[in-house]
């Protein structure tokens, strides 16, 4: 089978994964007690009011009725209207989604730089002070709470030292750059607009590195065990004996064949961050999707639930199937069966 | 030396990164020009004006409640309500801690002697924001659209307007006769449900008279415009420099969403942020700030009365000296010392003292286990009952309120659990009368008693309607319906005072504390005046920055 039919199929089989998902959120949001047309209509509305409310959102059908519209309006990619923004929700998500995006790629984009490096050092010089120290850290990374790094983060950086800010994601006076990606970094370099660049980077730091400190003790201690392995096989010996230096050794050789392991927990922690993180969020004032996502089931909003839900696992299953085919570009000899 | 080399390169690395991103900024108290080093990059850009303490224009104010959107009529939320008042003008408006209405777009009006007909003289002067003048049909328009819309806003005029009750005289005046008199009418004009909008609206209604036109848009006519919203960040406001009325004195007013209080405390202790939402800290927080240096924190009285629901349609509830019991058993000095810290006072009934028709000799209850005891042994039940009290979740202050209570109860027998919900699953619960006792708390729209009143006691308020002791008292009903017929003042307060007597006798409700209302604000932030009412309400339009 080639790649082609190979990620033809996985995506076929995303349909039946959707549905399932799709029926569990609609049926399990839907036993939450609690009366959306009530929330939506406000305090002071009377019964009368809401009973029309009830039937112009259309919850008066029996649950599977209003599942198989709501399913129905989704393939037209229609994603309804929100109750709490009054917006389509597609909008909310469009305003939502790039910031968790953004988010994450940052510190993904850490995890990696600092993560992997310091697992490799770990491995090749297991049990000295290098590989205590990388142990160390990345336990204290792991154990801390993300709510409380945070907060010590600011206190620090913030408060004391006065060299990042504390929240958000561009300085106050700054407009955000027109919308192409919805990634602030990203729509600063098309425009060329450096200032907000600058911001934009600066904010991302301590939310960035918060996020990244579970994923960096992670991923330093796979990358460690999975590189131990590697580091003991004959080929690793023969490139040592053959004069190959060290760098070239260990990253070339030696990372390369043990990258599998490291790459599938990569793939899970992005898939898993792409969800938004509420307490970063909330820490940092972050306008995320794990933020939007709470909202939405407190407000009992549940166009926005839905759509939060199949978009986090649309996300999740081609992020896996990326990984997927990256596994052959690393490993040749795989076949996609 | 290879080795130590890798370890080197990464460490070195790491750290050029991160002194290369921190060191462009500095995030002091007036971090006045974002991104020093890039200046040669900004020829094209309108250099950024300088934000917080560093400029008396601007203005920084954050809320850890997120914004729903600004439909005047459509929304309910009071971080919606903020913003609206500023974008938007009405008939009469509230304003500073005065909660009677004065004159905005109607420059006097008259009302007829029966009360039914209502005469509003509108300013000529008054502009929308598109330059159009605000006249008598913009009015109508208003009024029309909310009444349906039906959601809150309507929910406060259906009762004595209709479609119908409007007559244009002219372009500016305006004629709005009652079903039936309703005292407190003028009252609700100055709410933000009676928002006044450009009708213009109507191009783009849609299918739903324009609620997701509006949700992110604004046609009003007030003191500042709507410059941008970044969802879930910040509303940015600008002074509208051709207000009819006293053009505002801070320009730019950024209404920042900062989730977390204790990043918005250190914002403010930083001197980014200007003032921080009433709701944000809790009363201990601001005890440990008391005293800090460029901060001041704000006290004033307000409206917000806690309360206990009890529902008088669960056994043994339903008994008049159980009820007693429980209302003797509550430690109100302690609520007010120990967990408001000071920052509420006692108080007998739903009307708040210093509003109109407040009885000041109405009876209270004091914490006396020994009375609660030979009560509970007076119905029957000395040997105690088991009982549950309802809360919503995230409110500190509710929560100690719930367990002080369930300590005390104890000592008399009365087992007491808590059950904590979600606010919809907490709201559908206590509406549907599914909870034994609820804890909640009510500040009203407007300074009337027949506000807070027809909500907690008229029968037909029972359930939905805010009546959430299901009381039921035909004395009550029929003096409440008067009330809100009788134009005579001191009459009216006759009534009012009648029915807090009844009431305090009676206990379908229990109230723990009347609030004071604490801001903290940066000490060079001149002119915030909390309204006890509307305690959302900051006055950007005449505040000033020194």
């Amino acid at each position: 089978m080639d790649a082609l039919r190979y990620t033809l199929k996985r995506i076929l089989l995303m349909i039946p994964i959707l549905i399932g998902i799709s029926m569990l959120t609609f049926f399990i949001s839907n036993t939450i007690p609690g009366d959306p047309a009530r929330l939506a209509a406000g305090p002071y509305a009377d019964a009368k009011v809401i009973e029309e409310l009830q039937e112009k959102m259309g919850l008066n059908d029996p649950v599977y009725i209003q599942y198989f519209r709501y399913m129905k309006s989704l393939l037209q990619g229609d994603l309804g209207n929100s109750n709490y923004s009054h917006q389509p929700v597609m909008e909310d998500i469009k305003q939502y989604f790039p910031a968790t995006l953004e988010l994450t790629f940052f510190s993904m984009f850490i995890t990696i730089l600092i993560g992997i490096p310091l697992g490799v050092i770990s491995a090749s010089k297991k049990d000295k002070i290098a590989d205590q120290f990388a142990r160390v850290l990345a336990l204290i990374g792991v154990a801390m709470p993300a709510f409380w790094l945070g907060i010590i983060l600011l206190l620090f950086f913030y408060l004391k030292l006065g060299v990042l800010p504390g929240s958000g994601r561009l300085d106050t006076g700054l407009a955000p750059p027109e919308t192409i990606t919805g990634m602030y970094t990203i729509d600063a370099i098309l425009t060329g607009n450096w200032t907000v660049f600058t911001s934009a980077v600066i904010h991302l730091i301590l939310p960035g590195i918060t996020q990244a400190a579970v994923t960096i003790g992670m991923i330093t201690r796979m990358t460690r065990s999975s590189m131990l392995e590697v580091l003991r096989s004959d080929y690793i010996r023969t490139a040592f004996a053959k004069g190959g230096s060290e760098r070239r050794v260990l990253y070339g050789h030696a990372l390369r064949n043990g990258m599998m392991p490291i790459m599938t927990l990569l793939g899970m922690t992005f898939g898993h961050s792409l969800g938004g993180s509420v307490l970063v969020e909330s820490v940092f004032s972050w306008p995320g999707l794990g933020k939007y996502a709470v909202n939405a089931i407190t407000y009992l909003d549940f166009p926005a639930v839905m759509a939060v839900t199949i978009l986090i696992a649309v996300l999740f299953i081609i992020v896996n199937l990326v990984i997927d085919i990256l596994y052959q570009v690393v490993d040749p000899r795989l076949n996609y069966e | 030396m290879k080795r130590k080399s890798i370890l080197f390169k990464v460490m070195t690395m790491a750290l050029i990164l991160l002194l290369a991103l921190t060191g462009c900024n500095k995030y002091n108290q007036d971090s006045a020009t974002p991104a020093g080093g890039e200046n040669k990059d900004q020829k094209n850009e309108t250099p950024a004006e300088p934000q917080g303490s560093g400029n008396p224009e601007v203005f920084n104010f954050a809320t850890n409640q997120d914004i729903p959107h600004l439909d005047p009529h459509g929304t309910a939320a009071n971080t919606s309500f903020r913003v609206t008042y500023m974008l938007y003008d009405r008939l009469v408006t509230y304003d500073g801690t005065d909660t009677e209405v004065k004159p905005q777009i109607a420059e006097k009006w008259d009302i007829s002697d029966d009360g039914l007909t209502y005469t509003f003289y509108l300013n000529k002067e008054a502009k929308f924001h598109d330059g159009s003048p605000v006249t008598a049909e913009a009015v109508q328009y208003s009024f029309t659209r909310a009444i349906d819309i039906g959601k809150s806003a309507a929910g406060q005029f259906h009762k004595v307007i209709s479609k119908d009750s409007f007559e244009i005289v002219d372009d500016y005046t305006i004629k709005i006769t009652l079903d039936q008199p309703f005292a407190p009418f003028l009252k609700t004009l100055g709410t933000v449900f009676a928002n006044i909008v450009n009708p213009k609206l109507a191009d783009n209604h849609g299918n739903d008279l324009g609620e997701s036109y509006l949700a992110d848009k604004e046609m009003g006519s007030g003191p500042y415009v709507l410059e941008s919203w970044d969802r879930g960040q910040k509303i940015v406001l600008k002074a509208n420099e051709d207000y009819w009325g006293e053009v505002p004195k801070l320009k730019t007013v950024n209404i920042m969403i900062v989730n977390e209080p204790s990043t918005a405390r250190l914002m403010l202790e930083k001197g980014e942020v200007d003032l921080l939402d009433y709701t944000m800290l809790s009363p201990d927080v601001m005890k440990q700030m008391e005293g800090t240096e460029g901060i001041d924190i704000i006290t004033q009285p307000g409206y917000q009365i806690d309360d206990i629901a009890i529902n008088m349609e669960k056994k043994p509830l339903d008994n008049v000296k159980v009820r007693q019991a429980l209302a003797y058993a509550v430690n109100y000095d302690s609520i007010n010392n120990d967990i408001l810290l000071g920052a509420g006072k006692r108080i007998g009934g739903i009307i708040p003292e210093g509003m109109f028709g407040y009885n000041p000799d109405v009876k209270q209850y004091d914490f006396d286990l020994d009375k609660a005891k030979a009560l509970l042994e007076e119905a029957g039940l000395g040997n105690g009952f088991e009982t549950e009290i309802l809360i919503s979740e995230n409110n500190e202050v509710r929560k100690n309120i719930a367990v002080m209570m369930q300590s005390d109860l104890k000592k008399i027998g009365i087992d007491l659990k808590i059950k904590t919900l979600a606010w919809p699953t907490f709201l559908e619960t206590v509406t549907s009368g599914g909870h034994q006792l609820a804890l909640a708390a009510w500040t009203p729209d407007y300074a009337d008693p027949d506000y807070n009143l027809w909500y907690f006691a008229h029968s037909s308020s029972k359930g939905p309607g805010f009546n959430l002791a299901f009381y039921e008292n035909s004395k009550v009903d029929q003096l409440l319906e008067e009330g809100r017929k009788t134009v005579d003042e001191g009459r009216r307060e006759e009534v009012y005072q009648e029915i807090q007597a009844i009431m305090s006798e009676e206990v379908p409700y229990i109230f723990p504390a009347q609030r004071l209302v604490q801001a903290t604000q940066r000490s060079w932030v001149k002119g915030y005046e909390i309204n006890p009412m509307n305690t959302w309400y900051v006055p950007f339009q005449k505040m000033t920055k020194e």
